[in-house]
């Protein structure tokens, strides 16, 4: 039993060591304009443009891409990324993407849910939360993320 | 560009830093010049051992200005105008629905096709005596010069009078087509064109840099869009053979001590001026005014400066309703005068009562 202990230990100090040599995860934020143009034939041309200049009513998205800087796999289902959704902003329903993420939501930035298990009062009513009320986003990867590999998530929001 | 990009970024900071505590978010939107901040953290292990969080770099966002503007023509009917007439007033409201303080251009339009005549002279004014409706002269509302500008802040609203003199000779029925247009003199700057015969509405998005509230961009809103064009209005005037204009104005205060103070049982003496204008006839024209609570009629105090048409009598029973038609209705404390017809252009006839202070 002591000797088991002392081997987890060992393999968390390794591990600790390991990080600290190289650091392992890095998350790279950016932003960029979505635009939407209908054609006379109903074809919608969606184009990614430069944030600026940004007015009220636009479309953003915003793509988080996290890598591994270090040497040694991160755990499978072990990294979690959250992100406030700032005031300004409304997040778009459906939009929230990410390739082998599990991705919950928050109406208060503490406890994070499926959609249909967030709730609001509206009026005096409990309902199901609109995606317009989400404070914050959060995706849990499911998969190992080996050391040098890296992937993104993103979501859209319309500036109110 | 990237010195420019630079600053903004920088100022982007400084504003997240005042809006911290409440974002400035307009009915329209999100202020112009706001900075909007977004970072993101991530938790993770390795080798099942939670490692220190990480923060994403911070994404910075400064919100440009979006200019839009929307103008109603606010009276409910066309304005009933003669021929010829001086001032018939057209009542627009100018709204600044953008998220940025503008500077607006108000442009009268006077000679619209399609309408059987146009106005003469126009004149523009702005609400700034404090008193809805036009008020010309000192004190009054602003005119506005040809070529100014007017600043209305985001969300604001501004009332706007146009005023227009209709010619001689104009038949009674005929329309007339008056327009209104509010653009942002930043539009007119940055299109570098101001004819107001011709005027040119930048496709919504063109971007203007630096030239929004604030140093901003600015940024053409959907209300210059000219298939569905906000920024603009239309009134319409309608020549009538005859319009009745009514003044009533206090004559006299009587108080029961011989002074002139508003004081229960004080008697004041009401004069109603009417005058018909136009070369046509005002038919079965009836005056009617109700007494408000506090006040009571004083039997016997009707007069009327020209004789009333046959039946009717001045005394102070409207009774029976059909044939003597003038008097006093007490059910519904009113003072009624039925004038008949009267022709425009003749002189005007002043009514009296007399009420008393309950």
């Amino acid at each position: 039993m002591q000797k088991i202990l002392i081997q987890l230990f060992a393999v968390g100090a390794m591990a600790l060591a390991s990080v600290s040599a190289a650091a392992a995860v890095a998350l790279v934020h950016s932003v960029e304009k979505i635009e939407r143009a209908t054609a006379d034939d109903g074809t919608v041309t969606v184009t990614h443009v430069a944030a600026d200049p940004v007015i009220p009513g636009d479309e953003l998205r915003y793509t988080i891409t996290f890598s591994n800087e270090g040497d040694a796999p991160v755990d499978a289902g072990s990294i979690v990324i959250t992100n406030p959704l700032p005031a300004e902003v409304t997040y778009l329903g459906g939009t929230a993407f990410g390739a082998g993420t599990r991705i919950t939501f928050s109406v208060d930035g503490v406890s994070f849910d499926a959609p249909e298990m967030l709730k609001v009062t509206i009026e005096g009513v409990e309902v199901t939360a609109p995606a317009d009320s989400y404070t914050a986003i959060r995706w849990q990867f499911t998969p190992e993320l080996a050391a040098g590999a890296k992937s993104h998530v993103s979501f859209n929001a319309r500036l109110k | 560009m990237n010195a420019l990009r630079a600053r903004r970024i920088g100022v982007a900071v400084i504003a997240a830093a005042g809006f911290l505590a409440t974002s400035l978010v307009h009915a329209v939107g999100v202020a112009a010049g706001t900075g909007i901040n977004n970072t993101a953290t991530a938790t993770y292990e390795v080798g099942g051992v939670a490692q220190s969080p990480v923060q994403s770099n911070l994404v910075a966002l400064n919100v440009d200005e979006m200019m839009n503007a929307n103008v109603i023509w606010n009276d409910a009917a066309p304005i009933t105008v003669t021929s010829p007439m001086t001032g018939a007033v057209l009542t627009f409201t100018v709204t600044n629905t953008g998220n940025g303080a503008e500077a607006f251009r108000f442009i009268a339009e006077r000679l619209l096709a399609g309408d059987d005549f146009d106005p003469v002279a126009m004149s523009v004014y702005y609400e700034s005596s404090g008193t809805p409706g036009l008020q010309v002269g000192v004190g009054g509302d602003t005119q506005f010069i040809s070529g100014g500008e007017v600043v209305i802040a985001a969300d604001g609203t501004l009332a706007v009078y146009v005023t227009a003199d209709v010619d001689v000779g104009v038949a009674a029925g005929a329309l007339s087509q008056v327009g209104l247009r509010a653009i942002a003199t930043t539009l007119i700057a940055g299109a570098g064109t101001d004819d107001p015969a011709n005027p040119v509405f930048p496709t919504p998005g063109t971007s203007y840099p630096g030239a929004g509230d604030g140093g901003v961009d600015a940024v053409v809103g959907a209300s210059y869009d000219t298939s569905a064009l906000a920024v603009r209005a239309e009134g319409t005037l309608l020549v009538s053979a005859a319009v009745v204009a009514i003044d009533k104005s206090v004559v006299s205060i009587t108080d029961p001590f011989g002074g002139a103070t508003v004081v229960p049982g004080a008697v004041i003496r009401y004069a109603i001026t009417v005058s018909v204008g136009g070369s046509g006839v005002a038919d079965a024209l009836l005056i009617t005014d109700a007494l408000p609570a506090e006040l009571e009629f004083v039997p016997g105090s009707l007069t009327a400066s020209a004789a009333l048409p046959a039946g009717q009598e001045l005394d102070d029973d409207r009774v029976p309703a059909g044939i003597d038609n003038t008097g006093f209705d007490s059910p519904s404390s009113t003072v009624f005068f039925d004038l008949g017809a009267v022709s425009g252009g003749s002189a005007p006839i002043t009514l009296g009562f007399d009420a008393r202070v309950r």
